[in-house]
């Protein structure tokens, strides 16, 4: 019960507030843990399947595999196994994986059902019923939450039986060491799909920085993200003269601006836009109707008139869809501001032609960068037993995601229409250079500290000592550490580069031969995450 | 005029556009083609920055016909209508992508996929696209199939 109840409140926290991320399988896994009363096996699981699923973001709201279940499911089934920890830790990546990529199966028929829903918010609209379409926007969180919280009822419920413990107990020793190498290949998969999402052929050199950093120089990866700050304030700083596009002000139609709204009513629209921005998406429109909800305080402020009050809430249902940790909330402060100054035409230009640009950046920014440094770190701490890690991504998510989206949405109402000028003035660009180079140097760290692999394989030398012929065996893992320490990690990221990017295969399909690949190599022993202890 | 590609998208430039059409195509410059997007000065200002590097121009149909194509070049419409000018103008594509068509609240429309609305105005603009014998294809993303658009609009009843 106390599993479905997580499952519940992680889908509710990945599609409103993001209070701690908690949909992402590191938080997800972690806390599922502590709530089987296996708290380390928690943290082994949902940092491997985090590492796994970095890349891995929707974008328009492709089905993507359900880690956040996978996480929780993997962690409550391997509870139940045989063997010790690390052996359990095998069995639930073995689980959550190919349970996180099934349950995607589920996520369409959520959205389906939201769907449906948002048309008869038309309805609600047209007749300037705002308690029917609140209820709308709220009841669409159910079938969210449904397709994630049963999976995870059923997986608690057959953990409870004693079935789990005599199944696993079956399982080869083979397959665990196969699986535990798996484990530590996957994260070259969430590797490769964020440099396939970036300007690699751009930034390639700046991977070298991190690498060098850790490989040879030892640095801790939080010293890495601070030389990669500071070669992004290089790049950004040394191009801050390019000519910027001027977009002709309206100084004139500031002067006419007389503030109609409360302190209250911005607070009410901020509030709404916070808890529950996304928990009616759909592929109709997105994000619409969680905007139109959010403004609907300030249209009935402003617009006592129901015809000009329902044009509002139809405006506002158009489709929309763009990053709601860096972008959404700027544009909100701004369609409030320009609806209170009496231009709607404005306020709904200003939403088109914003989403785009706002969307690539926030999302940049927030997953393929900010997420992707804060959970990565986290990870590694939790793959070595540390609760900092967990506890180290929900706070980094917590407290900056918090400040940002409120000072957005306090700007954006401020500027009023300027907030297009400031941004058509390169700040976008600019912001999203610097987060990109950044991304790199910490990625060319990333890479060799976390792909964990080396190769047990020896080959025979005949050589001499004391003047008798002797053969002995060479480590061929000695021979590459002499010639590029990491080659290995380094050479697997880049084959599952190639797999995902040149390939193009899709990211399923690459983790499918990973996971196999590793499970087949591990299993014969000529491979493992790290070297045996040398006697 | 050479060929370039074409994709109807009233969400205009956005991450299925610019990550995953634009490397597939090998797309290395963008145009978004319509008149009053055009003329938004917010929007022609905004819109390069979504494209991620990528060279964009916001033009009006009229200067897109008059302007250089090639099959680095991809021409988002936002709506049916503006593709059929194109073509009728002198544009010669291989193919035309419909994406994205978000629908319009207040409207009377059908969905026709998930991610394509169609109202009635719109579904003769398709028509009269494809009587112009240009290839009209749905393919919401690379690694999806290509489906026949027409059809579509026959099994809805449009």
């Amino acid at each position: 019960m106390a599993l479905t109840l997580w499952a519940i409140y992680c889908t509710y926290d990945g599609l409103g507030p993001f209070l701690i991320y908690a949909q992402r399988p590191l938080i997800a896994g972690s806390i599922a843990g502590l709530i089987v009363g296996h708290p380390l096996l928690g943290l082994l699981v949902g940092a491997t399947l985090e590492l796994a699923s970095l890349g891995v973001y929707t974008y328009g709201g492709a089905t993507i595999p359900d880690y956040q279940t996978g996480a929780i499911v993997g962690t409550a089934l391997a509870a139940g196994a045989a063997g010790d920890t690390s052996a359990q830790a095998a069995i639930g990546i073995g689980v959550g994986l190919p349970a996180a990529i099934l349950l995607a199966a589920l996520d369409p028929v959520g959205k389906i059902v939201t769907t449906a829903l948002v048309q008869r918010a038309d309805g609600y609209a047209a007749d300037g019923n705002a308690r029917g379409l609140a209820m709308i926007h709220w009841v669409s969180l159910v079938p969210w939450v449904a397709v994630r919280a049963i999976p995870t009822f059923l997986a608690a419920l057959a953990a409870s039986g004693g079935l789990v413990k005599d199944i696993t107990a079956s399982i080869p020793a083979g397959f665990v060491h196969g699986m535990t190498l798996a484990g530590s290949l996957l994260p070259a998969v969430g590797f490769a799909l964020l440099l396939g999402m970036m300007e690699l052929s751009r930034y390639w050199y700046l991977l070298l920085i991190g690498f060098v950093a850790f490989a040879y120089l030892h640095v801790p990866l939080l010293g890495i993200a601070l030389i990669g700050v500071a070669v992004a304030m290089l790049f950004v700083t040394l191009k801050r003269d390019e000519p910027v596009i001027g977009v002709p002000e309206s100084p004139t139609e500031e002067s006419t601006v007389d503030a109609r709204l409360t302190k209250q009513d911005l607070r009410r629209v901020f509030r709404r836009y916070f808890w529950s921005s996304q928990i009616s998406w759909n592929y109709e429109r997105m994000q619409a109707l969680g905007f139109a909800y959010s403004m609907e305080p300030v249209l009935r402020r402003l617009y006592p008139e129901k015809a000009d009050y329902v044009a509002g809430l139809q405006r506002h249902l158009q489709f929309f869809n763009t990053s709601v940790l860096v972008g959404g909330p700027l544009i909100l402060g701004s369609s409030v501001a320009l609806e209170e100054a009496g231009t709607p035409k404005s306020a709904a230009s200003t939403k088109v032609a914003l989403m785009g640009p706002m969307a690539g950046i926030g999302d940049t920014l927030v997953f393929a960068l900010y997420n992707s440094i804060v959970f990565t770190m986290g990870a590694s701490w939790a793959l070595q037993g540390n609760w900092l890690g967990p506890a180290f991504a929900a706070v980094m998510v917590l407290v900056p995601y918090a400040l940002v989206r409120r000072w957005q949405f306090g700007f954006a109402y401020r500027e009023g229409k300027r907030l297009a000028g400031h941004l058509a003035a390169g700040a976008l660009a600019r912001v999203a250079q610097g987060a990109t180079v950044l991304g790199f140097v910490v990625l060319g760290g990333f890479i060799p500290s976390i792909v964990k692999v080396v190769t047990t394989l020896t080959y025979r030398q005949a050589t001499t000592v004391q003047g008798q012929p002797v053969t002995q065996a060479v480590a061929i893992q000695d021979r590459l550490d002499e010639l590029v320490p990491f080659l290995l990690p380094v050479l697997v990221t880049a084959a599952v580069y190639l797999l995902t990017a040149k390939a193009r295969l899709r990211p399923v399909w690459t983790i499918g031969i990973v996971v196999v690949a590793g499970v087949v190599l591990g299993w014969l022993g000529w491979f493992a995450p790290s070297a045996p202890a040398k006697s | 005029m050479a060929g370039a590609h074409v994709r109807i998208d009233n969400r205009l430039i956005h991450g299925q556009v610019t990550v995953a059409w634009t490397r597939r195509l090998g797309v290395r410059r963008l145009l978004v083609c319509n008149d009053d997007v055009a003329a938004d000065d917010l929007q022609r200002a905004l819109l390069p920055q979504a494209a991620r590097g990528l060279p964009t121009e916001v033009l009006t149909v009229a200067d897109t016909l008059t302007a250089e194509t090639g099959p680095d070049l991809m021409i988002v419409a936002k709506d049916p209508e503006d593709a059929f000018r194109l073509v009728e103008g002198g544009l010669h594509p291989g193919i035309v992508n419909v994406g994205n068509v978000a629908p319009r609240p207040g409207t009377t429309y059908t969905m026709v996929t998930r991610s394509i609305a169609v109202t009635a105005d719109e579904a003769d603009a398709y028509r009269k696209l494809a009587a112009t014998g240009v290839p009209l294809v749905t393919q919401l993303m690379p690694h999806d199939k290509p489906a026949d658009f027409l059809p579509l609009l026959d099994r809805k009843g449009l």
